[in-house]
């Protein structure tokens, strides 16, 4: 009989102390559901200083992924997916928009990115833009030494093998429609017919599809690969290890990613989510994101606290609204699961 | 024990195992059999019964030549673990003597640390100035390094067979282990040959454990997602990405619950063609 | 080794050439993570740099990876024990005594292999939401008991399959009752199957991560954290420290229970 009092009693302490456990967090705390590398201490130290202990953060590697965490029924208070996924979280009911009075230094907030289309409704906005960055190609100056400035380079066959992908709806795919001559965010099906066509000619020179930048920049050092779509920081990186390479401004012009703050729908803790996004907007958590991670800040007197040498090093300007007029900018793209579908086929070889 | 006195204690022993299974499994194969014929709505999961899903993902060609794609890499792996594994088995169950734990913990030891570290570390020997190529370079057998080692699903076997050495390992073992000795010893005595030997004594009663080792390692490995997003590059996708990607990226619960329904009926048919099979050639003539 | 067989000595010429190749393939990852995580540079490339042990301190200073770890090691060492004990007692339960739905219940139990980890992970989510439960630690440790059960489930079956009744009969005649004979005869029999169950599902658990990124909270295990982490490339260095730790710490462990055992009186064996 005894083993089964020590079971018993064990199985007891442990639920028992696991619903203590859970009461414990469903005080007054933020569940904030966000990138990895998001949740250091350093970017919320105005946060934390006000509700010590106020702030958990879940996080994902992948905003495809954070997605299909909350359909399935997680419930953060707010998330930070990126701006070209907006639809997906609007469309599935899974947030709503916050009240623009209330969040402090929405002014500050370059132009550009407040007035992406689909954020602004009325008094409302459905996400506050936080942090952006760009995307083009690094590639290895000594194994390409006259690089033609233009995605193509991923496409010429010379490179067999040996360049790598982003894989991504929003910047693979894009890239092609792009160079296929279709509107890359209003495709119907011939348009994505054409599409396919275009990944399908590059598919051979693609070593791997992949969002791991570990990876990339890891071949890229090695020689494995000679040019990859990479983010920015990717090609400081390397440059600091002494890897001899460049980051390209194509001639099509280079993409350019957003990504915010959205308000999970009916959060119990809609101040503390304003509170939290205020804190954010202010001038140090911005300014720290440019000088450690390498991505650009969407609030201007964050970006302004930033040394213009460093920006320069970190190839990002001073004035997002100036350089942005000659990006391309990572907007919701129509029949986006479509062509998902077909991007998917792709990689698998069809 | 195959007395009947305490029919509701033999239950009881059942009962967890019931429950994880009963409540887990049934909840999962409901969930995505009812996903699976529900018509795509971004905005909603369960809208109205239609078997779209089933004629316009499962019926594509492509999903068939990954899934065909994923069941020989599995297969591959399957084959390459168990014989690799069963001299080792053997070696700990019968010749290891008193250090048969210490072994054991050995051969468990390299799995402690996390799998996603241990792809990096293929990636390093498989990879362009990787172990391979260097070697290869320095015995002069190539000039240019090899770049066909990783990236394709020739990685994906290489990956997948060393994570799972340690699950055929250790069911080989134990179903070894079982065996009695003085059994292969009288028959030595009577003059069997070495082989033979092990072809009639040895191997037979350790099937149960090349069994169980197989499905352990065949199964996850048909539905397995990190390792083709690793190491696979674009000709090593298997079914678990396509299936990811159907829930994330192209959000359409649907068709990724149609294309699970399809694969675990195709395995699990798969199965029981094969355990019939074995069962037939089993039967005395 | 009493009598050395023809067969013995064959046996022993072959298997001294091959289970030292496959100690080496066995270990290659390993070395591999350790000689890198000494080498000074970021990339995880040939060539390379130079020797640091920069790593081992940027390791001993990250409070979050260490954590990560230490979570993923209690999560794990949850998952196989209760997995373990579920499998052992079902798959006695199934061999020995002729139950009805035993035969379903074997099939069921072993779907979990079959089903693709991201839709347990959902369902999972689901069925925790159902009752009211919160993402947690907790949720992932139950998780991977689920994951866990059918590895320890076919290991304990294959075991009992072969286990001679004869010797639980005899027990029984002789007075014990059923409870005793299981714990007295069936599971000292049975060790080495409850051994390796566990270490199966306990690398399990500390590998897998669809499953635990759904049902993950604040607190993470350390594949999610080097999942999330694979965009920084800064931190695969830190990461390699740490695995060359465990594995260390793994090899210091056997190494000093073998040298207890040898100290300690001779009955440890058997």
């Amino acid at each position: 009989m005894k083993w089964r009092n020590k079971a018993g009693l064990m199985a007891g302490t442990l639920i028992g102390s696991g619903l203590f456990a859970m009461a414990a967090t469903a005080e007054e705390q933020l569940n904030y559901f966000t990138w990895s590398g998001y949740e250091v201490p350093d970017l919320q130290k105005g946060f934390e200083a006000a509700h010590p202990g106020g702030l958990a953060s879940t996080l994902f590697g992948d905003d495809d992924e954070a997605f299909t965490k909350v359909k399935a029924g997680f419930k953060p208070d707010i998330a930070h997916p990126c701006y070209d996924k907006l639809e997906h979280w609007k469309e599935a009911g899974l947030i709503q928009p916050m009240e623009i009075s209330k969040i402090k230094n929405w002014d500050k907030i370059f132009p550009v990115f407040r007035d992406l289309p689909g954020m602004v409704e009325g008094d409302k906005t459905w996400m506050v833009p936080w942090d952006w960055g760009n995307v083009s190609i690094t590639y290895r100056t000594d194994l390409i030494p006259d690089a033609e400035q233009s995605w193509r380079l991923l496409w010429d066959p010379k490179y067999k093998g040996q360049v790598a992908s982003i894989d991504s709806v929003h910047d693979t795919p894009l890239v092609a429609g792009i160079l296929a001559g279709v509107d890359p965010f209003n495709m119907d099906d011939a348009a994505i017919a054409k599409v396919k066509d275009e990944l399908v000619k590059q598919r051979d020179n693609v070593k791997m599809y992949t969002t791991d930048m570990t990876s990339v920049e890891q071949a890229l050092a090695s020689g494995e690969l000679v040019a990859a779509m990479t983010w920015n920081a990717s090609a400081v990186a390397l440059k600091k290890q002494g890897v001899p390479v460049e980051y390209m401004n194509p001639k099509e012009g280079m993409l350019t990613w957003a990504c915010g703050y959205v308000m999970i729908k009916d959060t119990p803790h809609q101040d503390l989510a304003y509170e939290f996004i205020n804190d954010r907007l202010s001038k140090e958590p911005g300014q720290w994101l440019v000088e450690n991670y390498g991505y650009g800040a969407s609030s201007a007197e964050s970006m302004g606290a930033v040394a213009p040498a460093t920006l320069d090093e970190l190839r990002l300007p001073q004035d997002p609204d100036a350089m942005l007029k000659k990006t391309i900018f990572i907007k919701t793209i129509h029949n986006s699961d479509k062509i998902s579908k077909m991007f998917e086929e792709v990689k698998a070889g069809g | 024990m195959v007395r009947g006195d305490n029919r509701l204690g033999q239950y009881a022993m059942l009962a967890p195992l019931g429950i994880s299974a009963v409540l887990v499994v049934l909840v999962s194969l409901g969930l995505i059999l009812v996903l699976s014929v529900q018509r795509t709505d971004p905005a909603a999961l369960f809208t109205e019964f239609t078997l779209d899903a089933y004629r316009n993902e499962v019926g594509r060609p492509i999903f068939w030549v990954v899934l065909l794609r994923s069941l020989w890499i599995s297969a591959a792996v399957t084959v390459a673990t168990l014989l690799l594994s069963y001299p080792v088995a053997y070696f700990i169950a019968f010749k290891a003597g008193r250090h048969k734990a210490l072994l054991l913990v050995l051969i468990s030891a390299p799995f402690f640390t996390s799998y996603l570290l241990r792809i990096f570390a293929w990636k390093i020997i498989l990879g362009f100035n990787g172990v391979v190529n260097s070697l290869l370079k320095t015995l002069g057998v190539i000039d240019q390094p090899l770049q066909f080692l990783v990236y394709n699903p020739f990685s994906v076997v290489v990956a997948l067979t060393h994570a799972y050495l340690a699950f055929a390992v250790l069911p080989i073992y134990v179903a070894l282990e079982r065996i009695d000795k003085s059994l292969i010893e009288s028959a030595s005595d009577l003059g069997a040959r070495p082989f033979a030997n092990f072809r009639q004594i040895t191997l037979p009663l350790s099937l149960p454990g090349v069994a169980a080792a197989a499905l352990l390692i065949f199964v996850p490995t048909v539905g397995d997602y990190v390792t083709p997003t690793l190491v696979g590059g674009p000709g090593g996708t298997m079914v678990g990405n396509l299936i990811q990607a159907q829930f994330g990226k192209a959000n359409d619960w649907p068709a990724g619950s149609a294309l699970s329904m399809a694969v675990i009926f195709s395995v699990g048919l798969l199965l029981a063609l094969m355990a019939s099979g074995i069962k037939l050639a089993r039967r005395p003539a | 080794m009493k009598t050395p067989y023809v067969i013995d000595v064959v046996e022993r010429r072959w298997l001294s050439v091959y289970v030292p190749l496959f100690a080496l393939l066995l270990y290659l990852p390993s070395l591999m993570i350790l000689l890198f995580s000494f080498n000074d540079g970021i990339y995880v490339a040939f060539p390379l740099k130079g020797f640091t042990t920069l790593w081992y301190g940027k390791l001993a200073a990250n409070g979050a990876l260490l954590q990560a770890a230490r979570n993923s090691f209690t999560v794990g060492l949850f998952a196989a024990s209760v997995a373990t004990i579920i499998g052992t007692l079902g798959a006695f339960a199934i061999v020995r005594y002729k139950l009805r739905l035993a035969k379903a219940m074997t099939v069921l139990a072993n779907l979990p292999l079959l089903i693709p980890a991201i839709i347990l992970g959902i369902a999972m989510l689901v069925l925790l939401r159902a009752v009211g439960f919160g993402n947690s630690l907790w949720a992932i440790a139950f998780g991977h008991v689920v994951v866990c059960t059918p590895l320890s489930l076919s290991v304990m079956l294959s075991r009992f399959v072969d286990l001679d009744p004869a010797l639980e009969e005899a027990a029984l005649d002789l007075g014990a009752n059923e409870r005793k004979t299981f714990f007295v005869i069936t599971l000292p029999l049975s060790l080495s199957a409850v051994a390796s169950s566990f270490i199966l599902c306990f690398t399990t658990s500390f590998d897998e991560f669809v499953v635990a990124f759904f049902l993950s909270g604040p607190e993470q295990t350390l594949p999610l954290y080097i999942w999330g982490q694979l965009r920084f490339p800064t931190t695969l260095p830190m990461i390699l420290a740490l695995g060359t730790v465990v594995l260390g710490a793994t090899l210091a462990l056997v190494v000093l229970s073998e040298w207890l055992r040898r100290r300690g009186p001779k009955m440890a064996t058997n």
